[in-house]
């Protein structure tokens, strides 16, 4: 199973340029990558100066990238949904709920779960990667995206409980009038189920360090660093630590962080240069590469330990 | 000898019925809940997150048809609670 890198901070902090150069050079490495901007804003394109689409696009050697297309993956959802719902309907009510999957389309919440099934969709068709790297969108989008599945536990956990408390009621009356308690297969319950494992097995392997690596990109400034900070707390408390923390745009030395807040300070820094220039195109990021190569290194080693 | 059978068969079913009521009710009104939980979002009420509700909707036609027929006893649901405890 490849090995997931999600690159994590606030806007404009350079975690789609970092994300960029860390596949490069894990190219370089001889390892085959896939780097997939899940950031709804893609500036993937801009950065490697190319015509970046929804499906893999070979890069170089080894690298892969492509941009999430949000949208489409939503509407294939719903229109995943609606079928299903037509399939399993006997009577007239499928065709009123029509118009609903057109006001799902913009409902607030649906981001999260589109980029997560894109997610899990990616690791399943891709087992011949060594590593993903993705490019997350700025950090409220990506909490949402983390805090997903353990919110759909919290409400599946809850449905069962009520769903099984409903069975136990239809049990002791069929007993009763019936004499004995015939076993037919309860759809919504089966369904809860099979959605709760589903979670839960995503939890799992989200919390497992051995496939995934969570980078946090921040810049030498006290509002990146609380927001990094807030980040951190929030990813330890659902058992995913910070693997690394990234400084970028700093001078490269440790003494430009003096407003790193207290909680960072176990946390090993990567100090990466600020550029003092626009770093685009394939040759503008071999050539940032080739005057940063020890942070880059340091970062992925970070990753592959 | 049948005719006596027939009366206590029925007997027995009425007996039956009547110890279920109450409990039916109950068990018809967690289905509700559950129903409006789900499908809340669908008559105005808060609803768990919209991945939840989409995820469970292919296998809650019962649920969506009960609570469009809940809606046709909407206005007389304490006649409806009456008839089960029988206060006339």
């Amino acid at each position: 199973m490849a090995k997931s890198v999600f690159m994590l901070g606030k806007g404009g902090t350079g975690k789609t340029t970092l994300a960029t150069l860390l596949g490069i050079h894990m190219a370089y490495s001889g390892f085959k990558v896939l780097l997939v901007s899940l950031d709804p804003a893609h500036n993937l394109s801009d950065i490697l100066d190319a015509n970046i689409k929804s499906k893999p696009t070979s890069v170089m050697n080894g690298l892969r990238v492509m941009e999430v297309d949000l949208d489409g993956a939503v509407k294939k959802y719903l229109k995943d949904t609606a079928q299903a719902v037509q399939r399993n309907y006997q009577y007239l009510t499928a065709l009123n709920l029509e118009k609903y999957f057109d006001l799902y389309q913009h409902t607030p919440g649906l981001d999260a779960h589109g980029l997560l099934s894109v997610y899990q969709n990616l690791l399943r068709d891709h087992r011949d990667l060594d590593f993903f790297i993705f490019d997350m969108p700025p950090t409220a989008l990506s909490l949402q995206f983390f805090r997903l599945p353990g919110l759909s536990v919290e409400w599946l956990h809850r449905l069962l409980e009520l769903r099984n408390e409903i069975l136990e009621k239809q049990k002791i009356i069929t007993r009763i009038k019936i004499g004995k308690y015939t076993i037919e297969q309860d759809k919504p319950l089966e369904q809860i189920r099979n959605r709760l494992q589903e979670y839960r097995d995503l939890i799992k392997n989200l919390q497992n360090s051995r496939f995934n690596a969570y980078s946090l990109i921040c810049n030498p400034d006290p509002l990146s660093f609380n927001e990094a900070a807030d980040i951190a707390n929030n990813f330890t408390a659902w058992g995913m630590p910070i693997t690394n923390l990234i400084v970028n745009k700093s001078e490269g030395k440790p003494g430009a962080d003096e407003v790193r807040p207290q909680e960072f300070r176990d946390l090993a820094a990567i100090y990466i240069k600020h550029a003092g220039r626009p770093i685009t195109g394939m040759a503008g990021l071999n050539q940032f590469l080739s005057e940063n190569k020890g942070g880059i290194a340091e970062l992925f080693a970070g990753i592959n330990s | 000898m049948s005719k006596m059978k027939k009366i206590l068969s029925s007997m027995d079913a009425v007996i039956r019925s009547h110890a279920t009521d109450a409990i039916e009710l109950e068990y018809l009104e967690l289905e509700h809940i559950f129903g409006l939980l789900i499908l809340g979002q669908f008559v105005g009420l808060p609803a768990p997150p919209p991945h939840i509700t989409l995820d469970m909707l292919p296998v809650m036609e019962k649920h969506l048809v009960l609570l469009i027929k809940r809606t046709e006893v909407a206005r007389g649901p304490l006649s409806e609670l009456f008839s089960v405890l029988e206060v006339s």
